[in-house]
């Protein structure tokens, strides 16, 4: 009972506090320059608690943005093996969804979700400050609500 | 840096610049957004330009139904430039958050009327009109009513 | 009983504990606002330490999880002992311990050689380059904060025994002079020992991923974590006893005083970090050996000779 109380509010503490970790896997930086304007005045997102963080060890959330290339592909998994459980991916921009612009590369993979599992897609080119902003709420609530994510 | 210790200090004591963000999005965007191409189905008449003018093949014809599938567009407005009779139109929206991929597929329908002897769909005779003389036609000749096939047939009987 | 009432409840560890968070959400708090920013909550240190409690351990296999978990835990240990070394009022007329400044000093300086000793073991490059960044700060920021704590313990009269209580009670006019002259160095060598802005070389704000930290993942990054915000709570009281007359009134006046001295202290630190860019190892180093340490030597000679004559 009281046990419970504790998980319940460390689980509603998750929600209040993400941490994202940005994977660049060769997009051309215009969603880069979105996610940098999300931490900007405006739209403030460290209102909820967000924050970028330099480790993958930190890290509750994987921002994605670009299409997987042949070099990019080892980091992308690497980093996504080195977030501890419970973890949640957001790709955002239309390269990271389908390959955009440069589908059809000759260097290029394909999307994000042939490699890892995606919970939120966020899309546009390049997507607005204030869906990324609604995609990571999104997110946090996938985090603290999905039994999947919690069992390790 | 005294003044920027000053602006510091002052700022302290004005409103935020921040957006109000109550659970949902922001609605409003300025007019000048370019936002994402809308398919107006009465205006299309399926000739497909748009298909090979769009560079990230982010449309789809099938049938009579026009699939517009959202995690390829770039909005470069190419299509909307193309298209003889502005059935792409480009509306200041923003794109949502999807769970899944088919939440971004916006499927419409192509309107096309049908052949009045054969029953044949074909596209409305006043967008072709209109397109050939640069306003609205007033009356439709019986003939353009038909689909291409029987408008020969109807010409020379044979 | 009583020990482990001192312990674990109020000058101890829930003291500590929640002024070291209630200070680090303020400053979040006021740097957001003075970049006319919402901010977050001022409770979001206690959501962030209280998420990294639930979440997986992903560790590199060079290191066992015992050792991963005990060079964070053991600085907690020593910082708890370094809050129980202040003169708190309502708890210092039954304490036992002699306030030593010296002892609180090495004992602040626990978390930092931890995250070194981390950093190192971890083998990590970033964590490798954050350590001897932090290292090498080490040697600087200490000389300046050593210069103060000894002209604060001149103050006290002859037999100088760096008691925290005694310089807490100097408050003759010339003791308020001197004391004022060595705010300046104080502040500078704090930020340094926090690693705050214009001194964040060790860990960059996220440029060499997270300085020594790198490899820190689950509960050793929540008591990592719980080390700063224990420091934090410490150096605001701190800064409280040395230029506030926290022992001169009444404990419940005291007690005020110390939170007014702390919060000022940390307010002080916001817009220091907001109107400040880091610095390079170089420029912080030219900085402390051309200016700080000079200058906080010369009131050091100062003070020695108006208080010997």
């Amino acid at each position: 009972m009281f046990l419970d109380a504790i998980k319940q509010f460390l689980r509603y503490s998750q929600k209040k506090s993400l941490w994202v970790f940005h994977v660049n896997t060769g997009s051309c930086n215009g969603c880069d320059i979105e996610i940098l304007a999300l931490f900007s005045s405006k739209y403030d997102a460290e209102r909820f608690g967000i924050k970028l963080v330099g480790s993958p060890k930190h890290a509750d959330i994987l921002l994605v943005t670009g299409p997987v290339t042949t070099k990019s592909r080892d980091p992308l998994l690497r980093a996504y093996d080195m977030m501890p459980k419970p973890k949640a991916v957001v790709s955002v921009g239309v390269c990271s969804l389908s390959g955009g612009v440069f589908a059809k590369s000759y260097n290029v993979l394909g999307p994000v979700d042939n490699f890892i599992p995606v919970h939120v897609y966020i899309g546009g080119c390049s997507a607005h400050p204030n869906m990324i902003l609604e995609g990571l709420l999104r997110a946090a609530q996938i985090l603290c609500e999905e039994e999947e994510l919690w069992s390790f | 840096m005294v003044k920027l210790i000053g602006w510091l200090l002052t700022n302290l004591f004005k409103k935020p610049l921040t957006f109000e963000f109550k659970g949902k999005s922001l609605k409003a965007v300025r007019a000048t957004y370019r936002g994402y191409p809308t398919h107006r189905g009465e205006r299309c008449a399926a000739c497909r330009l748009c298909i090979y003018v769009c560079p990230s093949d982010a449309i789809r014809i099938e049938g009579s139904l026009f699939i517009i599938n959202k995690c390829k567009c770039t909005a470069c407005k190419d299509c909307a430039d193309a298209c003889p009779f502005g059935a792409m139109q480009f509306i200041p929206r923003l794109i949502g958050t999807a769970i899944s991929k088919n939440e971004y597929m916006e499927i419409t329908e192509i309107k096309l009327v049908k052949c009045e002897n054969c029953g044949e769909p074909m596209p409305k005779p006043e967008l072709l009109l209109g397109r050939l003389l640069g306003k609205p036609p007033k009356t439709i000749p019986p003939y353009l009513r038909l689909c291409p096939k029987c408008r020969r047939q109807f010409f020379n009987p044979t | 009983m009583e020990f482990l009432k001192d312990l674990f409840l109020y000058p101890g560890f829930l003291f500590g504990f929640v002024l070291g968070g209630l200070l680090e959400g303020f400053k979040r708090k006021l740097k957001a606002r003075m970049q006319l920013r919402k901010g977050p909550p001022v409770t979001q240190p206690f959501y962030d330490l209280s998420k990294l409690l639930l979440k997986n351990i992903t560790k590199p296999y060079t290191i066992s999880s015992f050792t991963y978990l005990l060079i964070p835990f053991v600085p907690t240990v020593g910082l708890l002992v370094g809050v129980l070394l202040m003169p708190y009022p309502f708890y210092q007329e039954k304490a036992s311990f002699s306030f030593d400044l010296i002892l609180i000093f090495y004992l602040t300086e626990l978390p930092l050689l931890s995250q070194i000793i981390f950093g190192y073991f971890s083998k990590s490059p970033y964590g490798m380059v954050g350590a001897a960044r932090a290292a090498q700060m080490f040697f600087y920021y200490n000389g300046v904060f050593i210069m103060v704590i000894t002209t604060l313990c001149l103050l006290e009269g002859p037999p100088y025994s760096f008691c925290l209580k005694s310089i807490a009670e100097a408050w003759d006019s010339l003791d308020v002079l001197i004391k004022i002259l060595t705010i300046p160095f104080f502040v500078f060598s704090v930020l340094a020992k926090l690693k705050l802005n214009p001194f964040s070389i060790p860990d960059a704000e996220a440029e060499i991923l997270e300085g020594p930290l790198t490899e820190a993942s689950g509960v050793a990054l929540a008591l990592f974590k719980l080390n700063y915000l224990l420091e934090l709570a410490i150096f605001g009281s701190l800064f409280a006893f040395f230029y506030l007359p926290v022992l001169k009134t009444s404990p419940q006046m005291g007690l005020s005083l110390i939170l007014l001295g702390a919060f000022f202290l940390f307010f002080m630190f916001a817009l220091v970090e907001n109107f400040t860019a880091r610095l390079r190892l170089s420029q912080f180093s030219a900085l402390y050996l051309k200016f700080l340490i000079p200058s906080a030597t010369l009131i050091l000679v100062i003070t020695w000779v108006l208080k010997t004559w």
